[in-house]
């Protein structure tokens, strides 16, 4: 950063902080601007920015905090922090310098349990990732090679451009320019195309698909299919929405959206639930897809058991 | 074994509850005005000061207690990136571009409220740059060097932002009769 000051920038800043002292200070109480520097620095010592009450804010801050994950335990591990710390970056060098991933730069951005976050990648595509999902892509070679790899799901708005790709673990998805959704989790993989063309590759199939279709590959078989206007993902709307899918998978999501536990031990959730449930409350999930399907809950602190 | 070391260890660790509510009863509000001084939404400030606590909360573990400063201030920048990168593409769908920062100034006479009010445009139409360190010194009332330590830059390169937004705001005040 280029921080020469010229004679009078320093002066000016040494003088508002009152340092500005001898024949330099009197030079300047008598030149031509004085006055006005002398009302901005007087009045501008008289503005206030809105109150905020501290103790307040640490209320809310705490109560935000308990929604938050746990955070890591302490226990061993705090006291051999160093040592490990040390051991984990040896190794972590090793591998970099073993793998030449040394000028390499992954970015990664995550979206936490609770939260869906919305990313602006380096060519202004824009990633919506839904709760408990991450991408990442190499920062700085990105805008000649635009590959970027998910893990959960996310829509995107690709600029016009080169080859875009989407790779998570089931497949990879090739588009030009157009907006797309990409859901890969527990060896379900679906893509619903928006806007624009798509390409979806996964194993050995791969299908091209037009607005208002969507692709989805169970067991290794990819097929592609038009949407149903209840089979488009509605996440980003604040609503999730399914057919014909299982339990299981139904409160993986809720449990991704609200950043709580859900216990399953005593129902079988491998019945299939067709509905949706909405993102503003946690009991109103439980209740959408819960009251259909006869199940009930209780919780404790943040454990949710289903009955 | 649990002497002198396991007490000092106590209080720098960020995951006792004491220690991070110290932290944030003396970083709270500073960190709000500097984001809220770089892009002139309060709520916002206050949203992505909340943010970062969390971020702290969470990772309490693996942050170290004397890097905590420059860690805040790193967050909070971060996460404006963030917000900002997204808040443009929102304005350019809706084509409304909004920038003010409102100060509550003291009761004046005429002509003292009127030079209050040019002045407070004047410090919203300052780069974003110069108007933190220059709000950071006159309202929080920090030291160059104190700024300096917060942002992670040279002390000279505090006093320069702030002789340029000086010299931004004499230009701005100059045309004006009062």
């Amino acid at each position: 950063m280029e921080t020469k000051l010229n004679q009078e920038e320093s002066d000016l800043a040494k003088w508002l902080s009152g340092n500005l002292k001898g024949p330099a200070l009197t030079k300047f109480e008598s030149s031509e601007n004085f006055e006005l520097y002398k009302n901005i620095a007087v009045k501008s010592s008289l503005l206030r920015v809105p109150e905020t009450n501290v103790d307040e804010a640490l209320k809310r801050q705490k109560a935000f905090n308990k929604r938050l994950k746990k955070r890591p335990s302490q226990s061993s591990w705090h006291r051999y922090k160093y040592l490990w710390t040390g051991i984990a970056a040896a190794a972590v060098i090793a591998i970099l310098l073993t793998t030449g991933l040394f000028q390499k730069d992954t970015f990664t951005i995550q979206a936490d349990y609770g939260q869906t976050l919305t990313h602006t990648l380096p060519d202004q595509s824009i990633v919506i990732l839904n709760a408990g999902s991450s991408i990442s892509y190499m920062e700085k070679s990105f805008l000649k090679k635009r590959t970027v790899t998910l893990v959960g799901e996310g829509f995107f708005e690709v600029q016009k451009g080169s080859d875009f790709i989407v790779r998570s673990t089931s497949g990879s998805v090739q588009v030009l320019g157009t907006s797309f959704n990409v859901y890969d989790r527990g060896g379900t993989y679906t893509v619903h195309c928006n806007t624009g063309k798509v390409r979806v590759q996964s194993g050995d199939g791969a299908a091209i698909l037009e607005p208002g279709m969507y692709a989805f590959a169970k067991a290794g078989t990819l097929q592609s299919k038009m949407a149903m206007p209840q089979e488009i993902p509605m996440w980003r709307s604040g609503k999730n929405s399914y057919i014909k899918t299982a339990l299981s998978e139904v409160f993986d999501a809720i449990e991704r959206q609200f950043a709580v536990k859900i216990v399953r031990d005593d129902v079988d959730t491998k019945r299939t639930f067709t509905g949706f449930f909405t993102h503003d409350s946690l009991k109103k999930a439980l209740y959408q897809v819960g009251s259909p399907m006869d199940i009930s809950y209780t919780v404790k602190d943040d454990v949710i058991t289903l009955k | 074994m649990k002497g002198f070391y396991a007490k000092k260890e106590d209080e720098n660790n960020i995951c006792n509850d004491h220690v991070y509510e110290a932290i944030f009863t003396e970083h709270y509000l500073k960190l709000r005005n500097y984001i809220y001084y770089k892009y002139g939404d309060l709520a916002r400030a206050e949203d992505v000061v909340q943010d970062v606590f969390g971020k702290v909360w969470q990772n309490c573990a693996t942050i170290h207690y004397n890097t905590i400063k420059s860690y805040l201030y790193k967050a909070a920048n971060n996460s404006t990136l963030n917000d900002i990168r997204r808040l443009k593409v929102v304005r350019s769908y809706a084509g409304t571009p909004v920038h003010s920062i409102h100060f509550e100034s003291p009761d004046f006479q005429l002509e003292e409220k009127e030079f209050m009010e040019k002045l407070q445009q004047s410090i919203g139409q300052l780069r974003p740059k110069q108007r933190e360190a220059f709000l950071m010194h006159r309202i929080d009332k920090l030291s160059y060097s104190e700024i300096a330590d917060l942002l992670d830059i040279s002390v000279k390169a505090v006093e320069k932002r702030i002789s340029q937004a000086l010299i931004a705001l004499k230009s701005h005040l100059g045309n004006y009769k009062f």
